[in-house]
């Protein structure tokens, strides 16, 4: 196709969207009108469709994956805490007797000041954390 | 609060029935991309399903820079893509200019529009004509004449440039024409 062709064609095909847009009739150029049906031809429904529940199946799916994500976290946790205490248990006679042989004295330091400010920062940890979970429900 | 941000909010605040009434609302673009670009029923709608899917765990990341349908587009245009290279499958097809050029010469002037259009078998040959066209272009057409997008957003669904999306657009809606002249020769 030269340069020339492809302008007719392009004014063609302009020609035909705003014949279809405007619903105006038929029959001035046959050019135009093959166009048109072209453009008829493309704004047909496809064939083959999602089912009708698609979107339900879809949702269930996506419920399905996080409540197993939230009962992954869950058994990740238990399993965590478990070795945990299992460690403890483990280590505790040895760790004792070590302890008993050691001989320290706490160093003198301003415990009510380094109190406060541990309370202070739990303090603020379990606000922030009360504001993000209330930020997530749903209103 | 827009409609988009509405929907979102609601998805990611975890309301009853938010994401299935996302899902219901964006399902016909993402069917309509998805479908034509693999043009495989059973592919499509696996497919569909891992677009929603992933919406769903990156909706997150949505910063209603573009509205809803469009990033969603994006992300069906790219599960599209992966599985299109995955197969090896070709977007495009070289282009051959040489083989456009005969068809034209025919037209001739006696063509009625509705008795055409009322032609069952002639509109289901070129329903069969739009499938043979390369998935890129008979992806873009579909998103122009059954979506209704823009061309802008066209783009910015495909990473193309809005050029490049005019051009796919003319060179495809001319190949259709040209197999019309064809076939309606072969009627004759």
């Amino acid at each position: 196709m030269n340069n020339q062709d492809n302008d007719l064609q392009s004014r063609m095909q302009a020609q035909a969207e705003v014949a279809e847009r405007q619903g105006l009739r038929a029959g001035n150029d046959a050019g135009v009108d093959r166009y048109r049906l072209v453009l008829r031809a493309l704004r047909q429904p496809l064939a083959d469709q999602l089912p009708a529940d698609f979107a339900r199946r879809v949702a269930a799916r996506v419920a399905l994956v996080e409540e197993g994500g939230s009962l992954d976290d869950w058994l990740v946790t238990l399993l965590l805490l478990g070795m945990a205490i299992a460690g403890v248990v483990y280590v505790q006679p040895a760790m004792a007797s070590i302890v008993g042989q050691l001989n320290f004295t706490l160093p003198t330091l301003p415990w009510p000041l380094l109190g406060a400010a541990g309370v202070s920062v739990a303090l603020a940890w379990v606000i922030d954390a009360g504001a993000s979970g209330w930020h997530r429900r749903p209103h | 609060m827009s409609e988009d941000q509405e929907l979102v909010a609601s998805v990611l605040a975890r309301a009853p029935g938010a994401f299935e009434r996302l899902v219901a609302r964006h399902q016909k673009l993402v069917w309509h991309l998805v479908f034509r670009m693999v043009q495989h029923p059973e592919d499509a709608r696996e497919l569909c399903q891992d677009v929603f899917m992933r919406v769903h765990s990156r909706l997150h990341q949505y910063r209603y820079e573009s509205a809803l349908s469009t990033w969603i587009g994006r992300v069906a245009f790219s599960v599209a893509c992966r599985h299109m290279q995955k197969k090896r499958l070709p977007m495009v097809e070289p282009s051959s200019n040489e083989d456009e050029s005969a068809a034209w010469e025919q037209v001739g002037d006696g063509f009625d529009l509705e008795a055409a259009c009322a032609d069952g078998e002639l509109m289901q040959l070129m329903g069969q004509a739009i499938e043979k066209l390369p998935p890129l272009q008979r992806t873009l057409v579909t998103l122009y004449h059954l979506e209704e997008m823009g061309i802008a957003e066209i783009a910015s669904v495909t990473g193309l440039p809005e050029g490049t999306v005019k051009n796919y657009l003319f060179r495809a809606r001319g190949r259709l024409r040209q197999q019309l002249e064809v076939r309606m020769g072969v009627a004759a």
